[in-house]
């Protein structure tokens, strides 16, 4: 008998019940958005739509309400954030990693990173402005960038411990050369760490609403706004449709590499 | 071997400069906005700037909105913190090993997955008088229609922005203490504690609960700092009167009237200084600094 079925025959029911409710409830969300970017004429106070339809879908999909053109800006946003925030983390927390006030800086790390974007972002929109970086993809990269870089320093600092260091030496003294020290050694320890990174950085710029509302000026017409937007509009089918787009791709990825969701949580 | 750890003043000048370039690019952002946010509040900077002023701080005083946002923010906050810590608490020992490690644990991570935007947005369509939970009181007979449903959202005492924050906050505090409590060896400190006599109240609260809360504290204060300054939550499902101070301070800088920027900028100030000493206090007892 496994560890797991001892365990399942030890439990008790209402701690099963209990745990079926938490399951249903966790999934819940997920379900009732899908079922309400399907529904039509969905009014109070029936509990299930009168009838299901794709129109909601159709319309986002046509591209006439830009909906697609969202996805990809906000999927090209959150792509260049994350590759450039873990690649330049990488480099950072080594750096950090290695220098004997490692406490204090993995501190300052924190700050960008416990901040809320909207304040930061209206502190610095006198900077932005000044480098004409206002209402621009550009501008809500390079602030998405302040938090993510921050964040990926903070994940991938614990990578360089002195065993790393240790390996990094021996392949040194084996007669390996910087590059083939980072090609063969470092990089091949640090993959699994440095996809928690990219795709912790990536959640941040993906889920971002503030720095887009405020850095972007509301012309950087990423998938938060939208939601935003419809919800203002009182179009709440195309909202929950919005909003499925938006948390799909990251719920598929967390639960396809449980690993990753591990580690991300 | 080389000596791990390195000091400054022994550094190369490229390492000095690499270590100053990584530095600047996380660390000069915030604290150029945060100096310019000061320099604003006092006078120094901005359109109507006329030298240096205490004016808008001692008006801060005065001002009933900037202290009520405040109070409400950190009440706001601290309520959540802590239903969501006792929610995830109780939860996780109760159902930690009736959640296994297939699909219960797996669910858990779904609210991983949901913004803040969408979580106003389920907010609102479960917790609103035409909503779910509207439509449920009325098929028992609870209400007639929906203004007859109390006001999850909206309100003023801040229910819908307490609902919605600690409804996405379980999920993950669940796996936080989950992963604490095998990380921690609690089941074997309990069974130590248990053969020395102690009944089950006393092992969950001389053992389990400080070892779980001691290692959580930095999460539980970044949580505090994350919903103090939310932003997208408030502004879906919150009243206008009290505003959160995310809300309130850009709700100060947008407006036509110039002279309400330097109490934008102020509020940024005291927002920032509450916050940059909430993660100075939770992570100054990080692991030492010397390694190796």
């Amino acid at each position: 008998m496994s560890a797991d079925s001892a365990n399942a025959i030890a439990v008790s029911w209402p701690r099963r019940a209990g745990a079926t409710a938490l399951i249903v409830l966790c999934w819940l969300p997920v379900a009732y958005l899908a079922l309400l970017s399907l529904a039509r004429d969905w009014a109070f106070p029936a509990l299930l739509p009168p009838g299901l339809t794709l129109a909601t879908w159709r319309r986002a999909l046509a591209g006439n309400d830009g909906l697609v053109t969202s996805f990809a800006t906000s999927a090209l946003i959150a792509l260049l954030v994350a590759t450039l925030a873990t690649a330049a983390g990488g480099v950072a927390s080594r750096v950090f990693a290695y220098h004997r006030h490692r406490g204090w800086w993995v501190l300052a790390m924190h700050a960008p990173f416990a901040l809320s974007p909207v304040i930061l972002g209206t502190c610095l929109l006198y900077f932005f402005i000044r480098l004409g970086l206002v209402g621009s993809s550009a501008g809500v990269i390079a602030a998405q960038f302040i938090f993510a870089y921050a964040y990926a320093v903070i994940v991938l600092i614990g990578f360089w411990n002195p065993h790393v260091a240790a390996l990094e030496d021996l392949a040194r003294t084996l007669g390996a050369g910087r590059r083939q020290v980072f090609q063969r050694v470092v990089f091949p320890l640090a993959r699994p760490l440095l996809a928690v990174a990219f795709f912790q950085t990536f959640l941040l710029s993906w889920f971002d609403y503030g720095l887009a509302a405020v850095i972007g000026a509301g012309k950087v017409p990423v998938l938060t706004l939208r939601v935003t937007e419809y919800m203002g509009s009182g179009n709440v089918q195309l909202a929950a449709a919005c909003a499925l787009l938006l948390i799909v791709p990251p719920l598929a990825l967390l639960l396809l590499n449980r690993r990753l969701a591990i580690l991300a949580a | 071997m080389r000596i791990f750890a390195r000091s400054f003043s022994t550094e190369p000048a490229h390492r000095r400069l690499r270590l100053v370039l990584c530095a600047a690019l996380a660390v000069v952002p915030p604290f150029l906005g945060l100096g310019y946010a000061l320099a604003y509040s006092l006078g120094l900077v901005g359109a109507l700037a006329t030298g240096f002023t205490g004016e808008h701080w001692a008006k801060l005083l005065r001002t009933s909105d900037v202290t009520r946002a405040l109070g409400f923010s950190l009440a706001v906050a601290a309520v959540t913190v802590a239903l969501a810590t006792v929610l995830a608490l109780g939860l996780s020992l109760a159902l930690r090993r009736a959640l296994g490690r297939g699909l219960g644990a797996t669910a858990l991570f779904v609210p991983l997955a949901l913004p803040g935007v969408v979580a106003a947005l389920i907010g609102f369509q479960f917790l609103g008088g035409a909503g779910v939970l509207g439509r449920l009181a009325w098929h028992l007979g609870w209400i007639a229609a929906p203004q007859e449903f109390p006001a999850l959202i909206f309100d003023r005492h801040g229910l819908g922005i307490v609902i919605a924050h600690t409804a996405l906050a379980v999920p993950l505090l669940m796996l936080l203490f989950t992963r604490l409590h095998a990380n921690e060896r609690i089941d074997e400190f309990a069974a130590l504690a248990r053969t020395l006599g102690a009944n089950r109240l006393a092992v969950l609260r001389r053992v389990t609960l400080p070892l779980l809360l001691r290692r959580a504290a930095p999460s539980l204060s970044l949580l505090f700092a994350g919903v103090f300054g939310a932003y997208e939550i408030p502004l879906l499902l919150g009243a206008q009167r009290p505003e959160m101070i995310s809300i309130l301070a850009r709700r100060k800088f947008a407006l036509f009237d110039l002279h309400q920027r330097p109490e934008a900028f102020l509020i940024a100030a005291i927002y920032a200084a509450i916050v940059l000493t909430l993660v100075w206090i939770a992570f100054r007892k990080q692991p030492p600094a010397h390694v190796g």
